[in-house]
């Protein structure tokens, strides 16, 4: 039984791990948290629904697409709106959560009942291993997320561009005297949030039906993991995410399915009290 | 009263003290002075128990406060204001300096909320006096924020007062300071020590300084260089090259 | 003055509004209970929750499991709600409430999801998916306040004694250690104030507040579930406690009301409501982020 949970549990934990580094992006470059993240992923969903079964475009192009469509979406949303927001912590949450609420009521406007999304990774079933089911879905979200860590990785140590982000992340104003454009390196990073959030929301579509309130749940799992992992670090959030889908896979069947949620939560609860940065977040020391 | 010896603290490997030691005795004013990011502001930090040494001791009046925290160190008698001033922005100047002058007087939130305690009256008469002290007694019920920058320190002096402490620790209390208002600030400073406050200054105005103190403390690269009158310090070889970055022989 | 007024006009709705409305109000005047006293914690404290609705809820069932379970008189239930959501707000709570508002702010998330989750799951004490029907009405000495009438008028009471008592609170020394602490913990401490325990003082208000809230809640309807206790409530008393503005109980009250009531007001909109409703909270953060009543203060001295 066990590989089977820890298989769910790698699935479900790349979902948190994509959705977890939206929020890791944006607190690295703002020490702010975007309560929005969730019903980002969401709106990802129904975007990759609309594409393939309206418009029947095929799996490697909607992960193509829908990630494209929302870096512009997230990229311009921080130029409207998100920078408004800068204010202090407080009002950057409250100010996320109004625009979560409105994206979700929109979508719930549009889509009213949960719907069926299309198989774009085909229904078929692997056995790697004698009597463990592999679901073909399972394969391409493991698949997708690797090759975007390492594109991310990528992109972080080698480009220009991305160690223009990471200069700013660790301090703006040191990067902005060094000539890197402080506004564009964060209208990239919320793009770029978005965009790895959308990702996550196309793959897992063909697992369930999608309603607009799927992103609720997630958002706040893949916030926790978030944390486990450390909040500013890439590493440890896709390691915490992971770490979370296969603790609550093993501990949903092992100790108590109606308390599964419980223990994302109480991880975020206890990480928080006692490791606030993560088990791989670096430690920020209090300037007096 | 206030013992420093060999503290040691480090950030991230980078050496901020090394093994300093000083002492302060009742009713003297000591000067601390030394080139920026020598460490004057640090030990402050570590005296008023914000920073924990990561080796050496600090007592004060006998207590051994090297691990204490910030409120119980206050309540041994030791105040302190801050060079980057850190007023309470939204409240009056009136309402900063009540703050700290609750600390002593009697009753608690619950009567406040029944009527006006009298402890609450209390605090306010000597938030008042303290106010004159200093004199911002005509702007006591403006908010903070609103304040002129030679204003912002005397207030912070004031909330240091209201603490009635007996060792009153200065960061800086000169700093961007107008020529005149040098002046008033200095006399103020005379007006502490009359009181028969002990006074820790970290200050640049070398006539500040100079006027002031009986005794001075060079630090250079979180060591002490030097340390007497100020004659004496003024004089010694080390504490020029250390200012000017030359060596003076050799 | 302006809101003795205020309430004393409210408390004449009954004759001018019908059934439908009186519950609006009741509802309003039991939400605005819960707003303010996150607004201790969130407009004087400087540490933002979203763990309110949690709290209400625990008020909430408490009322509920002590009145029809164990036949306690309604009122005796109060103090027993109030205890509860303080018990379990200021445990659960102050272990974050040393770390920085962010980190407090995602460590109430927590606290808000593990309440709900145990209160869907936990059937043999909470009725689970079922929730708690048959509570009686709200009575005191053998007077009921079983009319939409009646409860209306008994929910204002308790909003008005909430709100001048909230207003004493912010009076007294404690509510300037708050504000001074909100400004600056640093120089709190060295001016001699207990900022831990000023901060978790403000927790346990807050969440009494939120007990507080929760008795009246399980009267209004007569009926608790799970669900109404979700992150979605935390969201809305949040919102409303920043809509209104910082540090003003004023402004906490009105948006109480100016947000409490939107779901009707917005009906024109239909199934976009909610998209505006999200849409003004945005809007307000982005121009107001001091919330509304500041801005119209600020907007009135420019003229």
């Amino acid at each position: 039984m066990l590989p089977q949970l820890l298989i769910g549990g790698l699935g479900t934990g790349c979902i948190y791990a994509l959705v977890g580094l939206g929020f890791t992006l944006v607190y690295r470059g703002m020490a702010m948290v975007n309560f929005a993240q969730g019903q980002v992923f969401m709106a990802g969903t129904f975007l990759g629904l609309y594409l393939a079964r309206d418009l029947g475009v095929p799996a490697i192009p909607l992960l193509i697409l829908v990630p494209a469509i929302s870096f512009v979406a997230g990229a311009l949303l921080e130029k409207l709106v998100f920078r408004r927001l800068y204010h202090s912590h407080e009002v950057f949450v409250v100010g996320a959560i109004g625009l979560g609420v409105m994206i979700e009521n929109f979508v719930r406007a549009l889509f009213p009942e949960p719907l069926p999304f299309p198989k774009i990774f085909g229904s078929g079933v692997y056995r790697f291993i004698p009597g463990v089911l592999f679901q073909k879905t399972y394969l391409w979200i493991v698949v997708i997320t690797l090759i975007l860590v390492l594109m991310l990785h990528i992109m972080f140590t080698y480009t220009r561009r991305g160690r223009a982000l990471r200069a700013v992340a660790a301090d703006a104003e040191i990067a902005g005297t060094m000539g890197v454009s402080v506004p564009r390196a964060i209208g990239l990073t919320f793009g770029l949030s978005f965009a790895v959030a959308s990702i996550a929301g196309v793959l897992i579509g063909p697992l369930y039906f999608v309603s607009p309130d799927m992103g609720d749940m997630v958002g706040l799992k893949a916030f926790s993991a978030a944390v486990l992992g450390g909040i500013n670090s890439i590493v440890g959030t896709i390691i915490g995410g992971i770490l979370l889908g296969v603790i609550e896979a093993t501990a949903a069947f092992y100790i108590s399915t109606d308390y599964k949620d419980v223990f994302a939560f109480a991880i975020l609860m206890l990480m928080l009290v006692v490791r606030p940065h993560g088990l791989l977040g670096r430690v920020v020391p209090v300037k007096v | 009263m206030l013992t420093v010896s060999d503290v040691h603290l480090s950030f991230r490997g980078v050496r901020a003290l090394a093994g300093v030691s000083l002492t302060v005795e009742p009713g003297e004013t000591l000067g601390i002075i030394g080139p920026n990011g020598s460490g004057k502001s640090t030990l402050f930090n570590v005296i008023s128990g914000i920073y924990k040494p990561d080796r050496g001791r600090v007592t004060f009046l006998g207590t051994d406060v090297t691990a204490a925290e910030p409120r119980s160190i206050v309540s041994l008698g030791l105040a302190r204001t801050y060079q980057n001033k850190r007023l309470f922005g939204s409240l009056t100047v009136l309402e900063n300096v009540v703050v700290p002058a609750l600390r002593t007087q009697a009753g608690s939130w619950l009567g406040d909320i029944v009527g006006r305690s009298a402890g609450r009256a209390a605090a306010d008469a000597k938030a008042r006096d303290c106010l004159a002290f200093v004199g911002l007694h005509d702007v006591a019920d403006v908010q903070a924020n609103s304040l002129a920058y030679g204003q912002q320190n005397r207030l912070e002096i004031a909330r240091a007062l209201a603490l009635d402490p007996k060792l009153l620790m200065l960061d800086e209390p000169a700093a961007g300071l107008s020529p005149p208002e040098r002046i008033e600030m200095r006399d103020l400073i005379e007006r502490v020590k009359a009181r028969g406050t002990a006074v820790a200054l970290v200050e640049h105005d070398m006539r500040v300084v100079m006027q002031l103190c009986s005794r001075l403390v060079v630090l250079d690269h979180g060591e002490v260089i030097a340390t007497g009158s100020p004659a004496e310090v003024t004089a010694n070889p080390d504490v020029i090259a250390a200012y000017f970055g030359v060596p003076v022989d050799d | 003055m302006v809101w003795t007024l205020a309430f004393a006009v409210f408390a004449f709705l009954p004759m001018v509004g019908g059934d439908y409305l009186l519950q609006i109000g009741a509802f309003v005047a039991i939400q605005s209970i819960a707003v303010i006293g996150l607004g201790l914690l969130t407009g004087f404290a400087g540490r933002i929750s979203l763990a309110q609705g949690a709290l209400y809820g625990i008020g909430a069932y408490t009322t509920a499991i002590l009145v029809t379970e164990l036949g306690v008189p309604p009122l005796a239930a109060l103090p027993a709600a109030i205890a509860m959501a303080v018990l379990v707000g200021t445990v659960l709570g102050s272990p974050a409430i040393r770390l920085s508002g962010l980190y407090f702010v995602m460590s109430t998330i927590g606290l808000q999801q593990i309440v709900w989750i145990v209160l869907i799951h936990w059937s043999g004490l909470t009725g689970g998916p079922q929730g708690i029907r048959g509570i009686p009405p709200l009575s005191v000495a053998g007077f009921a306040f079983d009319s939409p009438a009646r409860f209306y008028l008994a929910a204002l009471f308790g909003s008005a004694v909430s709100f001048f008592l909230a207003r004493r609170v912010v009076a007294s020394r404690f509510g300037l250690f708050l504000r001074a602490v909100s400004d600056d913990e640093l120089s709190s401490a060295t001016a001699g104030v207990h900022v831990v325990r000023t901060k978790i003082l403000a927790l346990a208000l807050s969440s009494g507040w939120a007990g507080a809230a929760g008795f009246l809640h399980a009267f209004f309807l007569r009926f608790v579930h799970p669900d109404m206790f979700s992150l979605e409530l935390s969201v809305v008393d949040l919102t409303m406690a920043m809509f209104g503005g910082y540090r003003s109980l004023d402004g906490m009250l009105l948006s109480s009301i100016l947000l409490g009531s939107a779901s009707e007001y917005l009906r024109p909109f239909g199934q976009f409501r909610l998209v505006v409703y999200g849409f003004i909270l945005l809007l307000t953060m982005m121009v107001a982020p001091r919330g509304i009543l500041a801005a119209a203060g600020a907007l009135l001295r420019r003229r």
